[in-house]
């Protein structure tokens, strides 16, 4: 779909791209949002119209990201927002993937030992996706949300190693082609595509949340530090 | 969708012809990589060697004739006109959007050969014994040593297994190289 502006209907965004509800959902917004304009339902919820119409267009169109104007967004806003994706990531997209996996590796061939294998380079995936989510949460983020609210002086030095291509993303990608290019033997092919759908949809959250959190809310945190320092 | 690997310039005067066609070859011909040029000196400042396919008005061509007919198998001429003759490839432009992508997907079919080599993405031996020391942990230094080839050609090795694979991350590899019978689980 085209780009999204404050006057369209909701309902007829979220018809076109059904992929955002859960991005919607993060703002508080549920499902049941009648024919009002984007601006009038953000004007009810008390939420900035600019942002959210930022979050959405960068959400569908994977070649927008329009860096300096999520610099002039509020700092905690953004890592409120992080916090959410990161939640929603944990709680439901995670385990959607794993639950589908399970079921196609149980309905699938037993003889098919390529199948264990994929869940194991699941598993792999899973501990080191959670373990930066619980990096995020337990120690980045309150840190920055300390520094943003001047409450700290500390300074936050990040490793920047990961910040353009990210070992999570990373192997998302690679168990996605795994699947798509090397997979053999018999399976369910139902199964399998719900797999992979799954993995499709996690994989968008996580780019999307990548390019927020390393693109802007790090390099406003290094430069916020450095003011500090 | 069809895959056009090409660097394109589109020389039109006409910026929503351009922006048009563009539009198109980036929705329908997924990571070619378009170009538009207002002018003919604009492409040619801009450096017309850098490109391997340039659609163009028949005005253009008519300006440009010796530049472009010693590349008469990388140039598309846009046109309304019926019957175009031309020692190039023609778009005929007054057509719906469905056959104008038939239309490109034709010419570009006759441009982009098929290459047997392509056809079987299969890694070669050497690749495989890369692949199998990427895995056991050795950096590119210790893969060189052990295999006795210079660090750029485990480099060249390393790219030719990720661009054959899709898969980058050692883990990922390993997980390929177990489900390949490279390595054993135990390994």
């Amino acid at each position: 779909m085209g780009f999204i502006n404050a006057e369209m209907r909701l309902c007829d965004v979220i018809t076109n791209e059904p992929s955002l509800i859960p991005v919607i959902n993060r703002f508080g917004i549920k499902l049941g949002v009648g024919d009002k304009s984007i601006r009038n339902i953000c004007a009810e919820k008390e939420i900035d119209s600019e942002y959210f119409l930022s979050i959405l267009n960068t959400f569908i169109n994977a070649d927008y990201f329009p860096e300096n104007k999520f610099k002039s967004f509020d700092a905690i806003q953004l890592i409120d927002f992080l916090t959410r994706t990161n939640q929603s990531c944990e709680a439901f997209l995670l385990p959607n993937i794993e639950h589908h996996l399970n079921s196609f590796i149980e309905r699938s061939d037993p003889n098919n030992t390529n199948l264990e294998l994929l869940r194991k380079f699941f598993a792999v995936f899973k501990n080191e996706f959670k373990a930066r989510i619980k990096l995020d949460q337990g120690e980045l983020f309150p840190a920055f949300k300390k520094l943003f609210n001047e409450a700290s002086d500390a300074i936050i030095t990040i490793d920047s190693k990961n910040v353009d291509a990210d070992p999570v993303e990373e192997k998302l990608i690679d168990f996605k082609n795994l699947m798509i290019q090397h997979l053999s033997g018999e399976y369910d092919e139902n199964l399998c595509y719900a797999v992979l759908v799954a993995v499709c949809n996690l994989e968008k959250e996580i780019n999307r949340h990548n390019r927020i959190r390393n693109k802007i809310l790090f390099p406003m945190v290094k430069a916020l530090s450095f003011e500090k320092e | 969708m069809f895959v056009l690997r090409k660097k394109i310039a589109i020389l039109s005067s006409c910026s929503i012809f351009s922006r048009g066609l563009q539009h198109i070859l980036d929705e329908f011909f997924n990571q070619a990589d378009t170009y538009t040029f207002h002018s003919i000196e604009e492409l040619m400042n801009h450096g017309a060697d850098n490109y391997e396919l340039f659609f163009l008005s028949t005005e253009n061509l008519v300006s440009q004739y010796e530049y472009f007919l010693p590349r008469k198998n990388r140039t598309i001429i846009c046109t309304d006109a019926q019957n175009y003759k031309a020692p190039f490839h023609v778009l005929q432009l007054n057509c719906t959007l469905s056959d104008t992508i038939d239309n490109l997907q034709s010419i570009f079919s006759k441009i982009e050969k098929p290459n047997k080599n392509n056809l079987r993405e299969e890694l070669s031996t050497r690749e495989k014994d890369v692949l199998r020391l990427i895995v056991k942990g050795l950096i590119n230094k210790d893969i060189a040593d052990k295999l006795c080839i210079s660090l750029n050609t485990v480099l060249t090795h390393r790219k030719n297994i990720t661009s054959k694979l899709g898969i980058k991350s050692v883990s990922g590899l390993t997980f390929y190289a177990m489900m390949n019978g490279l390595i054993s689980e135990n390994e």
